[in-house]
C-alpha cells in the first residue's frame, strides 16, 4: 500500500519542480544586482571615498524594495503558481491522494525559502563587498539593526505573494502576475512620496524598512495591518480559486 | 459477484443553462475494460474529470472501490491511474524527474518502479531526455507510464490514443488488453472511436449530449457487429422450421416480420436457399450482411449526430 505523501514530500518535489528552469536566474538577479550597482558606486565614485554603512545599506534596500524584489518575486510566484496550468500538469497533480490546499501551502513554503536565500544572499554579498573597501567600522549594533531589518524584508515580500498567486491561479497564466507587477511597481514609485505610502501594500516594504528622505512620521501600525489584510485575503481568493472546478 | 470498483449515482453537471453530464449511472466492476463511447463534447471528459475528483458533481455522487467520494477522501486515488485529455509534463524536466516527482507524490518508496513502468510504456530508450523533446505520442506513452507506475488497480484514460501514429495504436491497444488480462486493471477507457472501444472494452457505456444513452456487455457489442445471411421470406415460422430441422441452424433471430438474420454457416448460402425454395418457401432475398456498431451508435444517436 502507498503511503500517503506528507507536506514535507509536497515541498521538496516542489523544488525538484524548479530544477533547471530559467526563472531561477531572477534570485541571483535580484540578489547581486543591487548590490553589485552600489558597491561600484562606492568602489568607483570619488563621491563617495568610504563606505559609511547606513547609506551603504540604505542604498541597496531601497532599491531591492522599490524596483527589484517586486518585479522577480511576482515572476516567481506567478511562474510557481501557474505553470501547472500552463504545462498541463494540473490535472495530474489534483488527482493525488494530496489536497489542493496543501499543494497550495507547499507552493507558498517554497516561496518563502526561495524569498529568504535571495534576501539573505544580498545581504551576506552585501557586507562582504563593503568589508573589501575603505569602510567605517562595521559595528555589531549596524549588523544586528540590518539584520532585523533583512529579515523583516523576507516577511514584508512574502506577505505580497498571495495575491500575486491568485493572479497566476485565477487566470492560468503568468502574464497577469507580471502585467500586475509592472503595475505595482510605477504605482510604488507614484504613491510612495503621498501620505497614501502605508495603505498601498506594494510600497510598505520601502516605508517599514530603512530609506533615504525618511519620513519624520511612518504609521507602522497601519502598515502592518495593510499587510496582514493582503495576506490573508490573497490567501483566501487563492484558495477559493484552487477549489474551483479544473476543466 | 464481482466486486465493484466505480459507480456512479445521477451523475450530474451543470453549467448555467446547459447539462454537460446529465444523470448518468455508471458500473464498472473488477477486471473489465470500460468503454466509454461519444461523439467530441458528448461528456465524456467531463464525466472522467468527475471520477478524478477536477470536476465537482452538481447533482450525484460517485462511488470508487465501495466508498463515496469526497474532497477529504484522496487516499483512494494512490489505487487509480489516470490519463485525462493529454498529459502534462514539467518541461524542464527529463522523463525519469518527471516520474520520481509522481513516485513521490503517490508515495511510492520502491525507485525501481521508474524503469519498469518506462518500459512498459515503450520510452525506456527516452528515460533521460527532457519532456520539451517529446512528440505527443511519446509524451502520451510516458503519461500511461505515470499512470502505471504506483501500480493501480483501476485506469482512467480519457482517449489514450490522441496523437500516436497506427503502430502507436495498437500497441497501445496490447498494452491496454494485458494489463486487463494479465495484471486485472480495471479500465475505463474512453474515444470517440468506435473500432478502437469495440476491440477493447469488454463493457460499452454510449454517451450522447450528456445523457448514457445505453450500457452493453462485449457479448451483445460482439452480436451488433457480426456478419450474418439475411433472407426475407413469406412465412418466417416455416423458414425457422426448416432452418432449425433440415439445415441444423439454431444461431438465428427474426428480427421483424418476414426478415430473418443467421449468424452461422455463412460459406452455406446457396444451400440455405435451395433448401428453402425445395420446402416451398418464397426467398425475396438471400444476402450476406454485417452488423456495425456504427450502425448501432447511430442509430442510437439518432439525426443529433451531427448538431
Amino acid at each position: 500500500m502507498n503511503k500517503v505523501a506528507s507536506l514535507s514530500t509536497v515541498i521538496n518535489t516542489e523544488f525538484l519542480k524548479l530544477r533547471k528552469c530559467k526563472v531561477l536566474w531572477c534570485m541571483p538577479l535580484c540578489a547581486f544586482l543591487p548590490d553589485l550597482l552600489i558597491f561600484s558606486m562606492f568602489a568607483l565614485n570619488k563621491k563617495f571615498p568610504t563606505v559609511i554603512w547606513e547609506d551603504y545599506f540604505t542604498d541597496v534596500i531601497m532599491m531591492i524594495n522599490m524596483l527589484i524584489a517586486i518585479g522577480f518575486f511576482s515572476l516567481l510566484a506567478g511562474f510557481i503558481f501557474s505553470r501547472e496550468y500552463q504545462e498541463n500538469t494540473i490535472n495530474s497533480i489534483f488527482t493525488y491522494p494530496i489536497g489542493r490546499i496543501q499543494f497550495f501551502i507547499g507552493k507558498l513554503i517554497v516561496i518563502l525559502i526561495l524569498i529568504s536565500i535571495t534576501i539573505v544572499a544580498s545581504f551576506i554579498l552585501l557586507v562582504l563587498l563593503g568589508l573589501t573597501i575603505k569602510h567605517e567600522p562595521l559595528t555589531l549594533n549596524i549588523l544586528l539593526y540590518y539584520t532585523k531589518a533583512y529579515v523583516f524584508m523576507i516577511v514584508m515580500h512574502f506577505a505580497l505573494i498571495p495575491i500575486v498567486a491568485f493572479l497566476g491561479i485565477y487566470n492560468k497564466s503568468m502574464i497577469s502576475p507580471i502585467i500586475f507587477a509592472v503595475c505595482a511597481i510605477t504605482l510604488n514609485l507614484l504613491i510612495m512620496n503621498t501620505t497614501f505610502n502605508t495603505v498601498f501594500p506594494w510600497s510598505i516594504p520601502t516605508i517599514l524598512s530603512p530609506h533615504e528622505n525618511g519620513r519624520t512620521y511612518t504609521n507602522y501600525t497601519l502598515g502592518i495591518i495593510v499587510l496582514c489584510t493582503t495576506f490573508i485575503s490573497g490567501t483566501i481568493l487563492s484558495i477559493r480559486s484552487i477549489k474551483k472546478d479544473v476543466h | 459477484m464481482m466486486a465493484c470498483i466505480l459507480k456512479t449515482y445521477n451523475l450530474t453537471k451543470q453549467y448555467k443553462d446547459q447539462k454537460a453530464v446529465d444523470d448518468v449511472n455508471i458500473t464498472i466492476e473488477k477486471g473489465d475494460i470500460y468503454g466509454f463511447l461519444g461523439l467530441n463534447g458528448a461528456g465524456k471528459t467531463t464525466t472522467m474529470r468527475m471520477i478524478m475528483g477536477l470536476i465537482k458533481p452538481t447533482n450525484g455522487y460517485i462511488e470508487l472501490f465501495g466508498e463515496k467520494l469526497s474532497e477529504d477522501k484522496k487516499h483512494f486515488f494512490s489505487r487509480v491511474g489516470s490519463i485525462i485529455e493529454f498529459p502534462g509534463f514539467y518541461e524542464n524536466l527529463t522523463a525519469v524527474e518527471n516520474l520520481d516527482i509522481h513516485r513521490k507524490l503517490m508515495g511510492v518508496p520502491d525507485k525501481d518502479c521508474i524503469e519498469k513502468s518506462l518500459e512498459i510504456a515503450g520510452i525506456l530508450d527516452a528515460a533521460n531526455r527532457k519532456t520539451k523533446e517529446f512528440s505527443l505520442g511519446m509524451k502520451q506513452r510516458l503519461g500511461i507510464a505515470r499512470a502505471l507506475l504506483h501500480n493501480p488497480e483501476f485506469l482512467v484514460l480519457d482517449e489514450p490514443t490522441n496523437g500516436l501514429d497506427p503502430m502507436g495504436i495498437k500497441e497501445m491497444r496490447q498494452l491496454i488488453l494485458d494489463l486487463s488480462q494479465k495484471r486485472n486493471i480495471t479500465v475505463l477507457i474512453s474515444s470517440h472511436i468506435l473500432s478502437e472501444i469495440q476491440q477493447l472494452a469488454t463493457k460499452v457505456g454510449i454517451i450522447h449530449k450528456g445523457k448514457l444513452l445505453e450500457e452493453i456487455n462485449s457479448e451483445t457489442l460482439k452480436n451488433k457487429n457480426r456478419h450474418y445471411i439475411e433472407i426475407k421470406v413469406n412465412n418466417d415460422r416455416e423458414t425457422v422450421f426448416i432452418l432449425e430441422q433440415k439445415l441444423n441452424i439454431t444461431d438465428y433471430i427474426i428480427s421483424e416480420p418476414g426478415v430473418i438474420k443467421i449468424y452461422e454457416k455463412l460459406t452455406e448460402t446457396a444451400n440455405i436457399n435451395r433448401t428453402l425454395i425445395q420446402n416451398n418457401l418464397e426467398v425475396k432475398e438471400i444476402s450476406l450482411l454485417r452488423d456495425s456498431l456504427e450502425d448501432y451508435f447511430i442509430q442510437l444517436v439518432g439525426d443529433d449526430i451531427h448538431e
